[in-house]
């Protein structure tokens, strides 16, 4: 190469890549400034220059490595992996796994980690897919959210092919936006998203693109962590998965529902790294059903590792934990306010529960991996009153600790969102709470709602596995029994011989079905709880009339809580010629999750639940029994039901309940739980009818 | 005195902590507290007990300056400065008792409007709350939104004054600007600041100061205008609006239900004009279904410069016209599209099936974006497009194709009426078509895939705005309200009751309006979950129901105004038994009707009646009942029938069928309270023909 075409060369190189000198800082009107920021005897100097301290935003002081001069009209095809004639081709070879209706087939779903020596990594993603309606332009769509000071993003690939190949359209470099996204409003975090439509996209495209993640700046080196999953709700041609790390290196793996055959990775060595390899072709798309279990517990999974166990990353949370379990003045001080006339330990611990539940808000500030993981310090929470969930049970840990109590921060993933892997030692939790010690038992509370009364706790935390990364241990949640969840209605009917019914009724709870009924009172205003009565008497039966009613208070979870109520039905027995016919007001059942004949999938549920009724019926005096509903009873691994009419001289006593063992369903067993289940609801429909007495 | 003057200066010092910064390290942890120095090699910081930190600058990823919001020096409610509001505390333990059901009370909105000579302005927005009960927390999270291309927004103050009378200061900690629509590059222009206040309790009071600037004028296109409004949900002890604009600049102000309960000043000095408007003792308003909209029945304020309408139509016309320019490849797309196309009918037909289907909708309103529209052939480039720029683009194409339309924008229902005497653009945000064809006045809506072409949903029916295009003439327009026919709910059944107590059905349903949009929704399932669809829906009628065949009609056809589905299906052990010979069953299509909405008693009703759309729901069944069975009873017929409301049904038996009519109609919006009693009656009497039973013995 000549020396002129080299020196070019370098410069050009050099035009493209210029590493930026100095930090970056961010001032409060979002403009930035690279320079080297120094704060000495109260006053701000950048590059020297004086800077009013109140104009300060933040500053990064990672060297930051700017593109510069990048056209911004050109198209984005850093690479192009495959032509579009090879493209074609691959869309035809999909042909076979078109279904009617679907809105596409995903062709390549392609991913490649790579964990290189100097601990920084790289992952890289390769879509393809053809749409075939309307639903499946949200492809074209792509983004991806990243911390800037440990990761860039960067788009290789984006274009949209005409199903005849003959259009192809590119995204450009100024169609990409990064920016900081509002969030909902509970949520504060410093992510940016970066973000691109890609153009031309159709009801019959190919949308393809490839977008590449560089972690240059790891919090730590030694910790890394690859999970890949491989179906989707359409078919999957291809989907593929590489994981690079050094050859000197160990790699352990979990894989699930890969299928037979392929649950081991085919393994290759490739310039002293070593590459695990895992494929899946025409993969069946996932249909929905109702309460089906969470995508990751269906779809098959691949996740790994450097570590043979969890004390490395252990030790990394339990630092940070730690750190923010330091009890200050002030939390003595409202604990001692909290239980100082609390006649028990547990007395103390409920108390200590209904504040963190309630007078800590739900805010989630994340600003790193730290307070994201294991949230902020316990007086900070307490002082600011607001906290998400691991700065709620910290802060339950720090008070449990001023009353000798022995209590841990632990990481969940709730059952609706699937199952924590604890042979695999990755950070995968999606929630924390606090796992109590107490005279030798164990036992869960959840600090994030407003309305359990103790010592129930949210039901999408009962069934997993709870990390103590204190302690180092794993622990099963057990689904409590079903009168932990339990509603109960006493009622009483009196019945005069136009049919007009009064109607008296209490309502009690326990766990999560009182935390629900807790939480719909306390938002509804004082002065339209009528109205709530109302139209849920009018909707039993018209011209419904409330008569009386009364609570407990909701928020107050010191007592259990329930109502009672009183509403009159006009004409409820319904005359049809000389009979009257009726039921119980409110008791119809119906189960949505049930609605299939067949299934695929296994029935997940939040937890076990029971509901039991007594009534007590006092006859019109004009009308007799002509016939009661006989008595049910159905027993099985899952549910279990009975319900029964007696009549007495003027009454009728009825009583039921129903419960839910199980959180589970397997779907082997679907066709009996749902029989099961069919009977409970047609017994629900089942009346009373009732005959006009011949007169004397 | 030593002692004590350590003690104090470190008290000072801690209470001198004003801030929260905080330190990132590269390893993740993060450091709480006041950096107080930074130098070559080190980060200094003293944290919240006091104790200091330091740190090697090339471990530390980040750090973060927390700055408060508003005068720290004012750290308990006897150092803070402004009397009004230390009398509110005072006073504040009365408010719980007497709101008794508020979840909070606002002691005081003031907001303060000020239009400069060279048409920039200023609004400050001065809050004082207090929170009440656990579920007025939620007024502790707050938001503003504006446009940074022409605005600036800041937070002045935010501050809680606790129980025991400390103040506590917003900090950045909790606060974030972002951007609103960032997975939407193509739409994202609007940032929203929100923040979370802290220590939010029962008791609290809350006093939060914004801010809004802007640094470019007002326009037609970027109006200053405001709405007020003098009552809400929870109660408000005073409310204050005032605007300032220099002499001799005119304002359109119209006011509402104002009567003698807000007061209106207007005070002039030699350069500005200030009209005030403020109420005291703003009651809290319980909640009815079919509440007519709040803007209609409470005091209510609408302002701008003043206007004309003509001068926004030219504007606009003008604009349109501008934008109607980068059009070759939309032309060359749609001569494609059109290629097969014989009539205008037909080339109408297939360019709004074009723009519905393959230019997405993203529902980013103009007022969070803007009145321009983009270039037709950026817009298809784009491949989506929010109300204006959709609308735009089918404009351009009715254009070409010589089509006699215009570009219309409406004001939504749910906003209320047009208010003709304040002429502002913010008003109008809704786009429409109108088309003249054959004599003909079409209003076309284009924005989504499930709308035929010519129907128009709820939302818009009965609604005015404006036609801005060349023509002056008959500006304003209105779309009318559908006839009943046009949203309607039209079912054949055909029910055979089986000896086994069992029916089997054969079910034909044909929709109209906004019944046939909800029935085109489901063209995105695939064939396996439309099957589950309707394995739901007659489950929902049954449990022990037995799906036999389905069908859907013209679903995917956007000419025909018209969608529905057949379907069969059998409900096992369906009837009920009364004993050995009686069984009795209901009609399974009239198993969801409910009177909930009408609860509430006549005499208890406070507001008007505002329902949202006219509608027709009508079945004929035909229920044949096998010979093992005589029909022994049958629900008696009924009919009611006022001001537009209708419902009727009919029970014929002839031999072994029965023949059921059952038909509702609602033909009009809005009612009187009077009229509260007949809604009730009307619906309880529907209501209860879902309760009846028809009961057979078996002979």
């Amino acid at each position: 190469m000549k020396v002129k075409n080299l020196v070019l060369v370098i410069a050009f190189c050099l035009f493209i890549f210029v590493p930026g000198f100095g930090e970056k800082i961010k001032m409060n009107d979002d403009s930035y400034i690279q320079g080297k920021l120094i704060i000495k005897d109260g006053k701000c100097f950048i590059d020297s220059k004086m800077v009013d301290r109140k104009k300060l935003s933040e500053v990064s002081f990672v060297k930051q490595v700017t593109e510069k001069n990048i056209d911004k009209d050109k198209k984005v095809k850093f690479e192009e992996p495959f032509s579009v004639k090879e493209i074609l081709g691959m869309v035809k070879q999909s042909e076979k796994l078109k279904t009617s209706g679907i809105k596409g087939i995903v062709i390549l779903d392609e991913g490649k980690f790579v964990w290189k020596r100097n601990g920084t990594r790289t992952y890289r993603y390769h879509f393809i897919g053809r749409i075939l309606k309307e639903a499946g332009r949200s492809w074209g769509k792509i983004g991806w959210g990243f911390d800037e000071d440990r990761k860039k993003i960067k788009i290789i690939l984006a274009r949209s092919i005409s199903s005849n190949g003959k259009i192809v359209k590119y995204l450009v470099h100024k169609d990409i936006k990064i920016s900081d996204p509002a969030g909902a409003s509970q949520f504060f975090s410093k992510y940016k998203t970066m973000s691109a439509i890609i153009p031309g996209v159709g009801n019959d495209s190919i949308v393809e693109y490839i977008m590449e993640s560089n972690t240059f700046n790891p919090m730590d080196k030694n910790i890394f962590s690859a999970s890949y999953y491989f179906r989707d709700f359409v078919p999957v041609k291809k989907s593929k998965i590489t994981v690079s790390f050094p050859a000197d290196k160990e790699m352990y793996y979990i894989s699930r529902r890969m299928g037979k055959g392929k649950e081991k990775p085919l393994i290759r060595e490739k310039k002293g790294y070593k590459e695990y390899i895992w494929e899946l072709k025409d993969v069946p798309m996932i249909v929905s059903e109702p309460f089906m279990p969470p995508y990751n517990q269906i779809a098959p999974v691949i996740k790994c590792s450097p570590f043979k166990n969890w004390d490395y990353l252990n030790k990394f949370s339990r630092k940070m934990l730690k750190k923010n379990i330091k009890i200050v003045p002030e939390i003595r001080k409202k604990v001692k306010e909290l239980t100082e006339k609390a006649k028990s330990v547990e007395e103390k611990i409920a108390n200590i529960y209904y504040f963190c539940q309630q007078e800590i808000r739900y805010i989630s500030i994340k600003s790193s991996f730290s307070s994201g993981w294991a949230g902020h310090p316990a007086g900070h929470t307490l002082k600011n009153r607001y906290g998400d969930c691991i700065d709620k049970s910290i802060l339950f840990a720090t008070m449990m600790k001023v009353i000798g109590v022995e209590a841990y921060p632990v990481g969940v993933v709730t059952n609706s969102s699937g199952n924590m892997d604890i042979e695999i030692p990755i950070f995968d939790a999606n929630h924390a709470i606090s796992e109590v010690y107490l005279d030798g038992k164990r036992f869960y509370l959840d600090c994030t709602a407003t309305t359990y009364r103790y010592p129930y706790f949210r039901p999408d935390d009962h069934g997993i596995w709870a990390s103590n990364e204190i302690m180092g241990k794993f622990e099963k949640i057990d689904i409590p029994p079903p009168v932990d969840n339990m509603y109960t209605q006493v009622k009483r009917m009196q019945v005069d011989n136009s049919g007009n019914t009064v109607v008296t009724y209490q309502n009690e709870f326990t766990g999560p079905q009182e935390a629900y009924s807790r939480s719909f009172w306390q938002s509804v205003k004082e002065s339209e709880r009528k109205r709530v009565f109302q139209r849920s008497v009018n909707s039993i039966n018209p011209g419904a009339e409330v008569l009386d009613f009364k609570f407990t208070k909701p928020l107050d979870l010191s007592v259990p809580f329930s109502y009672s109520a009183k509403y009159k039905l006009n004409g409820y027995g319904k005359i049809a010629g000389n009979l009257m016919i009726f039921k119980i007001p409110g008791f119809s059942r119906s189960f949505s999750s049930v609605s299939l004949p067949e299934r695929k999938y296994d029935l997940h549920f939040d937890s076990s639940d029971c509901q039991r009724r007594r009534t007590i019926i006092d006859l019109p005096p004009g009308f007799k029994i002509k016939y009661l509903p006989r008595k049910i009873e159905i027993k099985n691994k899952y549910i279990s039901y009975y319900a029964s009419y007696i009549s007495f001289e003027n009454q009728i006593y009825f009583e039921d309940e129903l419960k839910f063992i199980k959180r589970i369903i397997a779907v082997k067993d679907y066709k009996k739980f749902r029989k099961a289940l069919q009977a409970v609801s047609r017994y629900s429909d089942e009346q009373i009818f009732l005959e006009k007495k011949e007169a004397k | 005195m030593k002692k004590y003057s350590i003690l104090l200066l470190t008290l000072i010092f801690l209470s001198c902590i004003l801030n929260a910064d905080m330190v990132i390290l590269k390893n993740a942890s993060e450091h709480i507290g006041q950096v107080n120095q930074i130098s070559d090699s080190k980060v200094f910081l003293k944290d919240e007990s006091g104790k200091s930190h330091e740190f090697l600058r090339n471990a530390v990823l980040k750090v973060i300056f927390h700055h408060k919001k508003g005068d720290t020096s004012q750290k308990t409610i006897d150092s803070i400065k402004d009397e009004f509001i230390k009398k509110l505390y005072k006073d504040s333990d009365d408010f719980i008792k007497k709101y008794p059901n508020s979840g909070y009370i606002t002691l005081l909105s003031d907001t303060k409007y000020v239009v400069n000579p060279d048409l920039t302005w200023s609004a400050e927005y001065h809050s004082i709350i207090k929170i009440l009960k656990e579920r007025g927390k939620s007024v502790s999270n707050r938001s503003i939104y504006y446009n940074p291309d022409r605005e600036t927004a800041e937070i002045v103050t935010a501050r809680s004054i606790a129980v025991d009378g400390k103040v506590y200061y917003l900090d950045d900690s909790s606060v974030k600007k972002g951007s609103v629509y960032s997975s939407i590059p193509q739409y994202d222009k609007y940032m929203k600041i929100k923040f979370a206040m802290k220590k939010a309790e029962i008791g609290s009071i809350l006093e939060i100061k914004t801010r809004m600037k802007s640094y470019m004028p007002q326009d037609i296109l970027n109006p200053f205008e405001f709405e007020a409004l003098f009552r809400f949900r929870e109660p408000v002890l005073e409310k204050r609006v005032s605007v300032k604009v220099p002499k001799g600049m005119r304002l359109s102000i119209f006011k509402r239900n104002f009567e003698d309960k807000v007061k209106c000043i207007k005070t002039e000095t030699d350069e500005d004009v200030i009209y005030s408007f403020s109420r005291k003792n703003l009651p809290e308003t319980e909640s009815e279904s079919y509440m007519p909209l709040r803007n209609k029945m409470f005091p209510y304020l609408m302002v701008s410069i003043s206007e004309k309408w003509d001068t926004i139509h030219n504007e606009f016309a003008r604009l349109l016209g501008r934008k109607n320019t980068k059009r070759t490849e939309l032309q060359k797309k749609m001569k494609e599209v059109l290629k097969n196309c014989k009539t205008i009918k037909e080339k109408i037909y297939k360019a709004y099936e074009f723009v519905v289907k393959e230019i997405r909708y993203v529902g980013v309103s103009p007022l969070m974006y803007k009145f321009e529209p983009k270039f037709p052939d950026e817009i298809l480039k784009n491949g989506l497009a929010n109300s204006i720029d959709k609308t735009f683009l089918f404009y351009s194409i009715l254009k070409d194709l010589g089509v006699n339309v215009r570009f219309c924008l409406m004001k939504s229902k749910f906003k209320g009426d047009l208010v003709k005497e304040v002429p502002n653009i913010n008003q109008i945000g809704r786009p429409v078509l109108l088309i003249r064809l054959n004599g003909q006045k079409l209003f076309v809506d284009c924005l989504y895939d499930t709308v035929a072409l010519g129907e128009i949903i709820p939302s818009l029916q009965w609604t005015e705005g404006i036609a801005l295009d060349q023509s002056l003439k008959d500006k304003f327009v209105k779309i009318p309200l559908n006839s009943v026919n046009r949203d309607s709910w039209k079912t054949k059944l055909k029910i055979n009751v089986l000896p086994d107590g069992a029916l089997h059905i054969i079910e034909s349903n044909m929709t109209t309006g906004m019944y046939a949009d909800y029935i085109r929704g489901w063209k995105d399932y695939n064939e396996e979950e439309l099957k589950k669809k309707f394995e739901k829906i007659v489950s929902g009628i049954h449990q022990k129901s037995e799906l036999i065949k389905y069908k859907l009609i013209n679903y995917d056809k956007l000419d025909r105004l018209n969608t529905g589905y057949d379907i069969e299906y059998k409900l096992n052990d369906y009837c009920i038994k009364g004993g050995k010979k009686i069984l009795v069953f209901r009609i399974p299509s009239f198993s969801g009707y409910s009177a909930s909405s009408v609860g509430k008693s006549v005499k208890e009703r406070h507001f008007d009646i505002r329902l949202n759309n006219v509608s027709l729901e009508h079945n004929d069944i035909e229920i044949n009942i096998d010979k093992a069975f005589k029909v022994n009873y049958l629900p008696k017929s009924s009919e009611f029938s006022k001001s537009g409301l209708k419902y009727s049904v009919k029970f014929v038996q002839k031999g072994q069928k029965i023949m059921v009519t059952d038909n509702y109609e609602q033909n009009k919006l809005n009612y009187p309270k009077q009229f509260y009693g007949y809604l009730k009656k009307c619906l309880e009497q529907k209501a209860e023909v879902g309760k009846m039973w028809v009961v057979i013995e078996r002979r």
